[in-house]
């Protein structure tokens, strides 16, 4: 049997292994979703069975609805004065992943180099890979607060560099880019004819203050590729609903390919996407009003128990330290989950940049978040008693 | 990183203030501009204006949204984090002061003061926890009354209406608009106690023209809580 070597060639996803462990454990507690716990609102689910009932069951157009495009269209920069053509520069995509992929695809020749900019998503290096490019990692820090910066981007740019991919609000940090800090990197992508590829699904899951999009400076409109979807903001992971805006050319790459592969979203999800734009904002925000209470819960419980924990401004996961116990991220969380049956996702996961963290997702209960920082208090209490030094630093802290 | 704060704009107080509200203008990604001979900041949101009078030393790029900076307590605030400690408590009365500070972000002290100014005036009416009687085995027998009325000279209904209230059997009371006047649930032990009380006690009131009785079979929805099995959490413990 043969198997394109590339596709080989691909890591197994990091997290495999907790799933597998965590499967065989009573009681355990996770942290490691990234997906809301809230179930759809029930207008969406009741208009898209509403939609059944009627007999809206067909293929649509391979661009989607054109009453969902007209909607995103006023939906996305609402406010901010950007806009895209509903005809020509919008493609409804089976969730953000075929968006990104569509979007890697449409614009990577072999050889290629694209950036990615990291801790980032676990799909974005296979997606190039796949696609015959080479990404190529973009290191941020938590002391710059996980942004990227203009110099660190720079250092990683060569003649075969083409194109930047970043994710903001970002998963697995949650760190978020203003306005201010986005003009660093819409310069160096205007200077270098860079295109970005922006993962923009935690958008309205900001806290403090309002999200910016890369997409809505001056300059940078044609060279973006925003991508979107409906997952995280309304709750909707299982109806795999996305979207991408750009260029008319760009967009137009990708739906050939989209034509070809998916041919159209959904059409009882476009349904249930259009009732969440019209009707679903308080839904929403009733979600990210609750997301919050909790970041606040568990980023104050993670700094108690003396795991320095930055501060995350956006999507729902917290991403602390666990440096000062000595172990690594995978040690710890295996650790966790075997010892008190706390499933957490090791930062390294997400690239080098996250080694010495845990992405820890707020999208559980109050209670079970509670719970959970007191079983890795006890946990942490148990590493107190074994002699390695960078433990006693811990303490000291 | 620094990040530029209030505290490096030197020169002055208005000039520190202008300054801060230009770091608020960057943090917000939106237009913050301080008007001097007010002493306050105009905040402009989208279409929504809020005046708000903040010291330029308490507001900080990382204190957050603005509201939250200003997170004193105000006699008839109509603040978003207070508005939020109401929601708060309403969900769940037993949340403490502390678990309420830790969720909203506001200080604990601050919470404290709050819950009680709005306990003195009467806005937060009561403690009370939700329970499915039926659930539990208690059989009482719950209707829904609908009152018409004559409304008397200068009082109305208000009169009448306060006056059926102080029944104990009446578990509410509302002045409703449409076919009938007074919307009333009444609890009892039995459906005969339930028409009994109804017989004898208000339609014989001489502003009481007519009244019908619709007992209640089962409960689906109780102020704002689901009463059936909720749907079950189904995610796998682990994702990306």
């Amino acid at each position: 049997m043969k198997i394109a070597k590339k596709v080989i060639e691909l890591p197994p996803s990091g997290i495999r292994k907790y799933f597998d462990i965590a499967s065989t454990i009573k009681d355990v507690i996770s942290l490691g979703v990234g997906e809301p716990d809230f179930i759809t609102p029930w207008r969406v689910r009741e208009a898209s069975i509403y939609g059944m009932e009627k007999g809206k069951t067909t293929y649509t157009s391979n661009w989607g609805l054109l009453e969902l495009r007209e909607l995103i269209s006023k939906y996305t920069f609402e406010g901010s004065g950007g806009d895209y053509s509903p005809n020509n520069e919008i493609l409804v995509t089976t969730g953000v992943s075929e968006g990104i992929d569509l979007a890697i695809r449409a614009i990577t020749d072999p050889g290629d180099e694209i950036l990615v900019v990291e801790p980032s998503y676990v799909s974005y290096k296979p997606c190039v890979i796949m696609a015959g490019g080479v990404p190529v990692p973009v290191s941020t820090r938590a002391e710059n607060d996980f942004k990227v910066r203009r110099e660190d981007i720079e250092k990683r740019i060569t003649r075969k560099t083409t194109a930047i991919i970043m994710n903001y609000p970002n998963n697995p940090t949650g760190a978020i880019m203003t306005r201010k800090d986005l003009e660093e990197v819409a310069d160096v992508a205007i200077e270098h004819d860079l295109m970005v590829l922006t993962d923009e699904v935690y958008e309205k899951l900001t806290y403090d203050g309002r999200h910016a999009s890369i997409a809505s400076l001056n300059g940078m409109r044609d060279n973006t590729i925003l991508l979107n979807g409906f997952s995280k903001a309304f709750a909707m992971t299982g109806w795999r609903l996305g979207y991408a805006c750009g260029n008319a050319d760009v967009i137009e790459a990708m739906m050939k390919i989209h034509q070809y592969t998916m041919l159209c979203a959904p059409i009882g999800a476009q349904l249930g996407a259009i009732e969440a734009l019209k009707n679903g904002q308080s839904d929403m925000q009733d979600m990210v009003r609750e997301y919050n209470r909790r970041r606040r819960v568990i980023v104050r419980g993670f700094n108690a128990l003396g795991m320095d924990c930055f501060e995350p401004k956006g999507a729902f996961y917290s991403f602390p330290s666990i440096r000062s116990t000595g172990l690594s991220s995978e040690e710890f969380s295996e650790r966790l989950l075997y010892d008190q049956g706390v499933v957490t996702v090791p930062g390294s996961v997400f690239g080098e940049s996250g080694i010495g963290h845990l992405r820890c997702s707020y999208c559980s209960s109050m209670e079970d978040i509670k719970e959970a920082l007191a079983r890795i208090g006890r946990f942490l209490d148990t590493l107190k008693t074994e002699k390695a030094p960078t433990i006693k630093k811990r303490v000291k802290r | 990183m620094h990040t530029r704060g209030p505290q490096d704009y030197q020169g002055g107080r208005h000039q520190a203030r202008r300054g801060a509200a230009q770091a608020l203008s960057d943090y917000h990604n939106t237009d913050i501009t301080y008007h001097h001979s007010k002493k306050r900041f105009r905040l402009f949101l989208g279409r929504n204006v809020t005046f708000l009078k903040v010291n330029a030393k308490q507001v900080t790029p990382t204190t957050g949204f603005i509201p939250m900076a200003t997170s004193k307590v105000r006699k008839g605030s109509s603040d978003e984090s207070m508005r939020e400690v109401l929601e708060l408590l309403e969900n769940d009365s037993r949340l403490t002061a502390r678990e309420i500070a830790e969720q909203t972000g506001l200080k604990e002290k601050d919470v404290q003061r709050f819950i009680k100014e709005m306990e003195a005036r009467g806005i937060i009416r009561h403690y009370k926890t939700l329970i499915d009687w039926e659930k539990y085995g208690d059989d009482s027998v719950y209707a829904i009354i609908e009152v018409q009325l004559n409304p008397e000279r200068n009082v109305g209904y208000d009169a009448v209406a306060e006056r059926i209230s102080k029944f104990p059997e009446v578990v509410t009371c509302m002045l409703v608009s449409g076919d009938h006047d007074l919307h009333l649930v009444i609890k009892g032990k039995t459906m005969k106690e339930v028409a009994f009380f109804v017989a004898e006690k208000i339609a014989p009131l001489s502003q009481v023209t007519h009244t019908a009785t619709h007992f209640m079979l089962r409960s689906y929805k109780r102020e704002g809580e689901i009463m059936f099995e909720k749907e079950e959490d189904s995610r796998l413990v682990i994702h990306p």
